[in-house]
Parts: structure tokens; C-alpha cells; sequence
């Protein structure tokens, strides 16, 4: 390997990349698309309920669930005892109210179940309105018991989980479980995109040199693995520069995120925030990336990437059009796609036989361990076998991979079959 | 001593020979054409002497060392198939393959500022090679082959597709190259070009050297057995000839080959009979009819 040349050409191949318009622009832009589509369904839903000023005329002919419902949410509902249902029908068709709910001496009984009459209304709005009248009726119920305060409020209160990770200095930290289920998960599947993304890109770099023929000059002044090594290496570095900008802006971004929220959501969030749990919030209490964490994944990803694209400029110097290439890229691509299908499992049973064993194995640690690394502790062992599997595994890919390029770069015509790729390899 | 020497070169491709026991010498200072049909083992051979593959017998080597890495930054190849970078501008592509054969930046720039001007091709720098036309793209392809400076220049069918402007120039190139001092190679099957730049030629044929040795020896080897006629009249009587090849017809020329039990002086008669004779020459064989009778004469051996 001559290092001088190989320099030149990772030079090269990050460069010409690094300056493109493209380069920037996803770099840049990729993060804020995906904030965007986190953060604008969750600004809809507040704005939402801003918007929602129509109310619902109840008609409680018992005269006792009324008073605590009107109080509870005075917007939404109002006292329509005394007003003739078919006046009530015909403001509903008129959409001046959005809806009627009636209440009778069997709804309080508990016979029947409340009648809600509507024109337009989601899922998600019957939702809220039967967990209200539940609520108000419990505690109508509980209040004719005459039961205490305290076992009512004992009643009505509801448990959560704090979670605390052992960390293996033996510490506990306090962490938010769905937080790092979170972050495992777009963990993971940054690794996807990236050997997908950055293997798409090596394999289409390959055929272009191949059908621009220039690859033919460059093997008359360098070794073909010394190309192809240096094109993973180029493009390997771009993606580099790629996660760690991210990475930055992600910090920076946790670090703005929430009063920028509140900013924007003003007052109004601020009272919804105190109604709704705390993991609903979630996506401005991001977790922090810890320096381990973050090397690990640096390695796995690394080390995937370089797995992979390998294996992609094979394919690359095997095809002679990106028509052809589709054959030779579904035994690859398999291999990112189980782990993704796997990913869920592994997540919610990280320490199950299964999620260890499909984690070390090497094609899908890039992924797997990724995921387990985020959501529990893995033992040193594991992790370091599956960092010296994935070596060892790395070496014999790329050995692989250079085999069939060397021979691809220069044929031309006829698509070779396995067969062929297999004896292309055992070529002296 | 020779600049190149092949022994005994063998290449399989699986189970095909496309190299069988080649060996040739190419003496320095020299212009040498290798000749072939396609598919007569030329690129594979260039190809190994360039060290892109390498030989499964004998030995190649260059200024007296075997074929390595370091041997490759003395050859400048330009491959059958052209082709650059086509999103990369002229300047940056010429000094990064200048720099793959050794150059350092400062040496690579010197050399590339003083091609794109011999080539009138100075202000094309910045431009991407899509933006420039096809004879331009040439031109820079030449640059790229010689930028570095190369003691051997190995030229795979260098005139197929340069329009006659960028052929003119590439042959005032080869000829500059080679009063200073360094040694061409081509691989053709176009014989005029060989036949007027040559110094040695080595002929292949289904992956053996069939013929090789210098132009003049190798066309006074044949003797004078063609003959040249000029005539005025009915033209028909060539066909009733025995035991030749005619070549080159038109309406008052022909190119006769004799070949073996042909008598010149009987043909001389026959057209004398027949039309109306102008002239009539007895001549060495032309290098293109030298090529087709070598080729066919062994191919009839194989068979």
C-alpha cells in the first residue's frame, strides 16, 4: 500500500464531494427536516386546541354531574338542561356548537352508557371528552359515598415509573427510559441511512469510473485496492465530517431547544405542558450523548460503514450500468434490513439471548449494538467481541470486495454471475 | 540494452490463452508498433507491461527491473477506451493523475501549464471536462498520458476517433516525443500510420507474435512479389488470374499479390492481351497485405 498515493486519492474523493452544493445542503439541512417533522406535528396539536372554541351543550337531567363538568372545562362544555334538544340539533348541524352529550338518571346508575351527538369530531376529541365525564362521574359517585378527601385524592392518583440506569461504576443515574429508547432508535437508524446513503454513493462512484473508463489510467499509476480503499477511506471521512456536525448541532440544539419552544408556543404551552405527562415533552428534554457512547458509536459506525461499502464498490465494478446493479444488491442490502426488523425487539428485550446473539454478530452489530448500547448496559465482553468480530470480518470484506474490483473495473459486457464473481476471486 | 523485454509471457483468463508465449524487445529511442486483429492478445499485453495485471508465466521487464510500482510512473499509457473525470476541471484532474505517477504538486504544474500550451489548451483550466468539446477532450486526454513526463509512451489505438486536426497534432507529438529521447509504443490495426511511423513493428494473432522485427527488414523479407498495374479498358480479365490476390482494385489500378505458382510475366501478357497497359511494376508487399496474408496464413495453421 502506497500511503503518498493513497492520501492523493482520499484527498480527492472527499474533496470533490465536500464541495458540493449537495454535501452542504444535506449536512445542513437533514437535521433541521428532522427537528421539523418531531416538532411541527406537536405545534399543530397546541395551536389546535387554541382553535377549538366550539363547545358542547350537555343535557344532564340528574342535575349532578353538570356543575363539576362545566367547571372542570367551562370552554367546552355549558348547561343546555333547560334548552329543547332539536333547538340543540339544529345549532349542531348549524356547527354553532360541535356537539350534544346527553346525561340521564341511567348514565349516572351506570346502565347506560352517555349519548354524544355530533356532526364533525376525531377519535382523539371522544377520547378526551369520555376520560372528562369518567373523572366527573367517579368523583360524583365517590363524593356521595362521602369518602374522605384523602382516599379520593388516593383514588384518582396514578403511579409512574422513575427510571435509574446502573451505570458500571456502580452509580445509579437517573434517566428518562423513553428518552433513550429515542435516541438508540435515531442512533440506529442513522447507521441505516449511512449505509445505505454513503454504499449507494461509493457503488456509483465505482461505475462511473468504470464506464468513463478513466479507471484504466488510474491502475496504470496506482493498485486497484489502493482506489478502492482510497474511495471508501475519501467518502468514509465526508460522512465523518457529516455525523460530527450533526453531532454539534445536536448539542446545541438541546441546548435552545426548550425556551425556543416556549417561545414560539407561548403561554398557551405552558399551560398544556402542566396538564399532559412528562413524557409527552420529550422531544425538548433530549438526552445528553455521553463521551462513551458517542466513541462506540463512532467505532460501529465506522466500521459498518466500511463493511458495507465495500462490499457496494464489488457491486459497483461488477455492473457495467446502475440497471444491472439491483441483482447483485439484494444479498446485501438483506443484511441492513434484518437488523432494522430485529431493532424493535432488540430494544424493548436488550438483554434476551437473542438481542446478544444477533447483536455480536458482525453485519448486524453496526445497527444492534447501536441500539442495545442505548438502552441498557452491555457488558465489556460483548462489546468487545463484537468490535473484534467485526474486524476481523472488515479484513476479510475487504479482501473480498478487492478480489472481485481489481478483475470488475476492466470487464466489460456480459453481467457475470456468482459463479463467475466466486472465480474472479480465486484469479491469481 | 532493451527498454522493455518480454519473455515468455503467458495470460489465462480462465480457461482462455489471450497471451501464449510472447516474447519481444523494445529497443530505446524507437517507435514500435504492435499489430493484431481484435482479440488478438494486444491490450492484454499492454495492459501487464503497465502492470494493471499480472503475467501467469515469464517475466516483463522495464529498463532492465521487473514490472512493479515503480516501474509505472516511467510509462505514460493512454488505454483504448478513452476517459476522464467528467465533473472535474481540467487543471485539478491533470495534477491529480499527474500526482498518482510521482509528480509533486510544484513539478506536476510546471509540466501541465507547459502541455496545455504546447496544446493551445491554456484557457480550458478551469473548465469541467463536460463543458469541452470532443477534439478537445482528446487533446487533454494526450496531456494526461504525457504530463508526468514518461520515459515509455504506450499509446493503444492513439488515432481511432481524433478527427484529422487532433491526428496531425498527436503524430507531431510522437515525433517530438521521440527526438527527445523517448520510446513510443502503439498498438493498431491501421497500417498506414504504422506504416509511416514505425521503426519495428511486432505482428500478433490469437495471442501469439507471429511476426516481429524491423518495418524494413520485415517488408524486404517478403520480396518483391505484389505488382502495380495501371491499364485503360475492360477490367474483367484480373478475375481469370490463377493463383493471386488482388487488393486494391479500382477502374485502372490494381494491386496484384502473387502468390505461390504465380508467374508475373504471364500476368503481364494476359494484360496486354486485355486492355490497354500504362505501366506495370513489380513491387515490395505493402504492410497492410503483409498482415493479411500473415494472419490468414496462420489462422489456416490453427485450423
Amino acid at each position: 500500500m502506497n500511503l503518498t498515493k493513497l492520501k492523493i486519492i482520499i484527498a480527492r474523493e472527499f474533496m470533490s464531494r465536500a464541495k458540493t452544493k449537495t454535501f452542504l445542503l444535506s449536512t445542513l439541512l437533514t437535521p433541521l427536516f428532522i427537528i421539523g417533522i418531531t416538532i411541527i406535528p406537536i405545534l399543530i396539536t397546541t395551536w389546535d386546541s387554541e382553535e377549538e372554541v366550539k363547545s358542547y351543550a350537555v343535557i344532564d337531567s340528574t342535575g349532578r354531574l353538570i356543575h363539576s363538568l362545566t367547571q372542570s372545562s367551562p370552554k367546552k362544555y355549558f348547561d343546555a338542561t333547560l334548552q329543547s334538544l332539536d333547538e340543540l340539533k339544529e345549532l349542531v348541524k348549524s356547527e354553532a356548537i360541535a356537539g350534544i352529550i346527553i346525561l340521564d338518571n341511567d348514565v349516572y346508575n351506570g346502565n347506560t352508557d352517555p349519548e354524544l351527538i355530533y356532526q364533525t369530531g376525531g377519535i382523539s376529541v371522544f377520547g378526551d371528552i369520555r376520560k372528562e365525564l369518567n373523572k366527573v362521574w367517579i368523583e360524583s359517585h365517590l363524593r356521595a359515598e362521602n369518602l374522605s378527601p384523602e382516599i379520593q385524592e388516593l383514588l384518582n392518583k396514578r403511579l409512574n415509573i422513575k427510571t435509574s440506569k446502573l451505570t458500571e461504576s456502580g452509580s445509579t443515574k437517573e434517566e428518562n427510559q423513553f428518552a433513550s429508547f429515542g435516541l438508540a432508535y435515531v442512533m440506529a437508524f442513522t447507521i441505516y441511512m449511512a449505509l445505505f446513503g454513503y454504499g449507494a454513493i461509493i457503488m456509483r462512484s465505482v461505475l462511473e469510473e468504470k464506464t468513463s473508463r478513466i479507471v484504466e489510467i488510474i491502475i496504470s499509476s496506482v493498485k486497484p485496492i489502493e482506489l478502492m480503499i482510497g474511495k471508501v477511506l475519501g467518502v468514509g471521512m465526508l460522512g465523518l465530517v457529516q455525523l460530527i456536525t450533526w453531532v454539534v448541532m445536536y448539542t446545541g440544539i438541546s441546548a435552545i431547544a426548550a425556551p425556543l419552544y416556549l417561545l414560539f408556543a407561548g403561554k398557551q404551552m405552558a399551560e398544556t405542558v402542566a396538564s399532559i405527562p412528562a413524557e409527552a415533552a420529550v422531544p425538548f428534554t433530549l438526552p445528553e450523548l455521553g463521551f462513551g457512547y458517542i466513541l462506540l458509536f463512532l467505532i460501529y459506525y465506522l466500521l459498518g460503514y466500511i463493511m458495507y461499502s465495500s462490499l457496494f464498490a464489488a457491486v459497483g465494478s461488477a455492473a457495467d450500468a446502475e440497471s444491472d446493479v439491483q441483482h447483485f444488491m439484494f444479498p446485501i442490502m438483506i443484511f441492513i434490513i434484518i437488523p432494522m426488523i430485529l431493532l424493535s425487539k432488540v430494544a424493548t428485550e436488550p438483554n434476551s439471548v437473542f438481542a446478544i446473539a444477533s447483536s455480536i454478530f458482525p453485519l448486524f452489530s453496526p445497527i444492534l449494538m447501536v441500539t442495545r448500547l442505548g438502552v441498557t448496559n452491555v457488558p465489556w465482553w460483548e462489546v468487545t467481541l463484537s468490535i473484534v468480530l467485526m474486524l476481523a470480518m472488515t479484513f476479510f470484506l475487504i479482501w473480498i470486495a478487492a478480489r472481485i474490483y481489481r478483475v470488475g473495473i476492466l470487464m466489460y459486457g456480459k453481467k457475470p454471475t456468482y459463479k463467475e464473481l466466486a472465480k474472479w476471486i480465486m484469479y491469481k | 540494452m532493451p527498454v522493455l523485454s518480454i519473455q515468455s509471457v503467458l495470460k489465462r483468463f480462465g480457461d482462455f490463452v489471450a497471451v501464449n508465449a510472447v516474447s519481444f524487445d523494445v529497443e530505446p529511442c524507437r517507435i514500435f508498433g504492435i499489430l493484431g486483429p481484435n482479440g488478438a492478445g494486444k491490450t492484454s499485453t499492454l495492459r501487464m507491461i503497465n502492470n494493471i495485471t499480472a503475467p501467469d508465466e515469464g517475466i516483463i521487464t522495464i529498463k532492465g527491473e521487473p514490472v512493479s510500482e515503480n516501474s509505472q510512473k516511467w510509462i505514460g499509457y493512454l488505454p483504448e477506451e478513452r476517459g476522464l473525470y467528467k465533473k472535474m476541471k481540467v487543471g485539478e484532474q491533470l495534477l491529480y493523475l499527474s500526482r498518482l505517477k510521482g509528480l509533486s504538486r510544484k513539478e506536476a504544474k510546471t509540466s501541465i501549464d507547459y502541455w496545455l500550451d504546447r496544446f493551445e489548451a491554456s484557457t480550458w483550466a478551469n473548465k469541467e471536462i463536460t463543458d469541452l468539446s470532443k477534439g478537445m477532450q482528446q487533446k487533454i486526454q494526450f496531456i494526461a498520458t504525457i504530463a508526468h513526463d514518461p520515459e515509455i509512451c504506450i499509446f493503444d489505438e492513439p488515432f481511432s476517433g481524433l478527427d484529422p486536426i487532433n491526428s496531425e497534432l498527436l503524430k507531431d507529438v510522437i515525433i517530438e516525443l521521440k527526438s527527445n529521447g523517448k520510446t513510443i509504443i502503439f498498438a493498431t490495426h491501421r497500417m498506414e500510420q504504422v506504416e509511416q511511423m514505425c521503426d519495428d513493428i511486432c505482428l500478433f494473432n490469437n495471442g501469439k507474435v507471429i511476426l516481429k522485427g524491423e518495418l524494413n527488414t520485415v517488408k524486404q523479407s517478403f520480396g518483391k512479389n505484389t505488382v502495380n498495374i495501371s491499364f485503360s479498358g475492360e477490367a474483367s480479365f484480373l478475375n481469370e488470374l490463377e493463383n493471386v490476390r488482388i487488393n486494391n482494385k479500382s477502374t485502372n489500378f490494381a494491386e496484384i499479390r502473387l502468390l505461390d505458382g504465380a508467374n508475373s510475366q504471364l500476368i503481364l501478357r494476359k494484360a496486354l492481351d486485355a486492355v490497354e497497359v500504362y505501366s506495370y511494376e513489380l513491387v515490395q508487399p505493402t504492410l497492410n497485405e503483409i498482415f493479411i496474408s500473415t494472419v490468414q496464413a496462420d489462422n489456416k495453421l490453427e485450423s
